[in-house]
């Protein structure tokens, strides 16, 4: 009796083991490629040519900066207006 | 050694490991993530000593259009505005005697690509008798020195470039002395903040700095959740930094020997939050501040960004406190407002609001006088 509970306790705890397994090394596998992700933003967006967020219409707040999808540069004392909708520069 | 012993050793190790798993597990990125840009010790404020509502406007006689908003140093009140030939105009107080407008915006020498604001990165003070102005030129990464006097004299813009090699896009240019100054620079792929003090060699980051430098939004997130208006006060030695998108006020002094968060209400704003709510959901809670002698103060404008838009149901106030961070008073308003300053000369304070455009002045002479015999004397 106490055998086969040592079995079933055995076969749970493998069980729950490589359910861990897998979700651990789920989340470790996607850490890497975020990882890379953010270097080829980061190589890209450098003087703004790259995948970084802007905006079509901005209006006054002040000490916010946007990046204004027109001239792709930071403005100052911005904020992007109601309606902006967003692109990339 | 038993069958039984052997396999009770099996699970045991098994569920240590499995214990490990999860216990590595918590410390994965999101529970890393900072989200909180405060600082170790906190105090909340849910009510003022006292409140004053401030009544009986008048509207001075100035015409100046396109203002954003204004700033008052000594005998002089600044606009600074929309106009690209001449943005900041001067006028004297309190006969509003115009004394001309300044600082052009242009690709000249020594224009401005953006035109500076007078509410944030610009520090105003009186150095060998004369008003000057630092600005940060934030398209071209330069530390300008505007002499507001001297320009007055010679009605042309009195203007210096004292370094023409700082990064561009700087937030809260905040100058500590001449040849000092505390910024603010986006990093880590945009998602934070960083604060440093740069004195033309080294740009060195202090303790406490570096607590609030750990806040941090997700990649490609809204960077402007971190924006603060920050001002140093160089008779108190403290740095007061304001956020636009959170409900607190970091204050705290250079020689790490001071340090308090202001909380209004009950509860932190915690950033991961206010992520998860759309863009129009968030919560714009402070637009001013202005440094006094004895005391400062901020404009809580404390409403979503769809409602102050479209309704503005809130009506602002003006919260002030004590050098130590301690709630002084509540000045509630009964219009809108967006910045505000004090003539302690006159002890008038004027308010200004940049939707509606409206510049009104109130007496405050017996709030000051209660004020002062609560044990605070301004000015």
């Amino acid at each position: 009796m106490k055998t086969k509970l040592n079995k079933i306790a055995k076969t749970i705890a493998v069980g729950i083991f490589f359910m861990a397994l897998f979700f651990n090394v789920k989340v470790t596998l996607e850490d890497p490629f975020f990882e890379l992700d953010n270097k080829v933003i980061a190589q890209t967006s450098s003087g703004n040519t790259g995948n970084t967020t802007c905006w079509d219409t901005i209006t006054y707040m002040e000490a916010n900066q946007v990046l204004y999808c027109s001239t792709c540069n930071y403005v100052s004392n911005s904020k992007p207006s109601f309606w902006a909708s967003k692109s990339t520069c | 050694m038993s069958i039984k012993t052997k396999n009770h050793l099996f699970v045991r190790i098994i569920f240590k490991i499995l214990l490990s798993v999860y216990l590595l597990g918590c410390q994965d990125s999101s529970s890393d993530k900072n989200i909180y840009m405060a600082l170790n010790h906190v105090e909340h404020v849910i009510e003022f000593p006292i409140q004053f509502t401030l009544e009986n406007k008048t509207t001075p006689s100035i015409d100046i259009i396109g203002i954003r908003n204004f700033i008052i140093s000594h005998d002089k009140i600044i606009f600074s505005t929309t106009n690209q030939n001449g943005s900041w105009s001067i006028l004297s107080l309190p006969d509003y005697h115009y004394f001309g407008k300044f600082l052009n915006q242009g690709d000249g020498p020594l224009e401005f690509m953006q035109l500076p604001s007078a509410g944030s990165n610009t520090t105003l003070i009186k150095e060998k008798e004369q008003l000057v102005a630092y600005l940060y030129d934030f398209q071209k990464g330069r530390l300008m020195k505007f002499n507001i006097d001297e320009s007055i004299k010679s009605d042309s813009s009195k203007i210096s470039v004292l370094n023409d090699s700082l990064p561009q896009f700087l937030f809260g240019v905040t100058m500590i002395d001449s040849a000092k100054f505390l910024g603010k620079k986006l990093d880590n792929l945009e998602t934070q903040q960083i604060r440093f003090t740069y004195d033309g060699k080294d740009e060195i980051t202090s303790p406490i700095m570096e607590r609030l430098n750990m806040a941090s939004i997700s990649l490609g997130e809204d960077f402007n959740i971190l924006s603060t208006i920050t001002k140093y006060s160089k008779r108190h030695n403290r740095i007061v930094e304001m956020p636009i998108r959170l409900n607190y006020i970091n204050l705290y002094s250079l020689d790490e020997k001071f340090e308090k968060t202001i909380c209004i209400g009950n509860e932190l704003f915690n950033i991961s939050n206010i992520e998860k709510k759309k863009r129009w959901e968030r919560i714009y809670a402070f637009s001013d501040l202005r440094l006094f002698d004895d005391f400062f103060g901020v404009v809580f404008i404390n409403e979503i960004d769809f409602t102050y838009e479209l309704y503005r149901y809130k009506i602002p106030s003006i919260l002030l406190f004590d050098w130590d961070g301690n709630p002084l008073a509540e000045l509630k308003l009964k219009n809108h407002v967006t910045s505000f300053d004090i003539d302690f000369v006159n002890k008038d304070l004027y308010t200004f609001d940049v939707h509606s455009d409206e510049f009104f002045k109130y007496d405050i002479g017996d709030i000051l006088s209660k004020l002062k015999s609560n044990k605070i004397s301004p000015n």
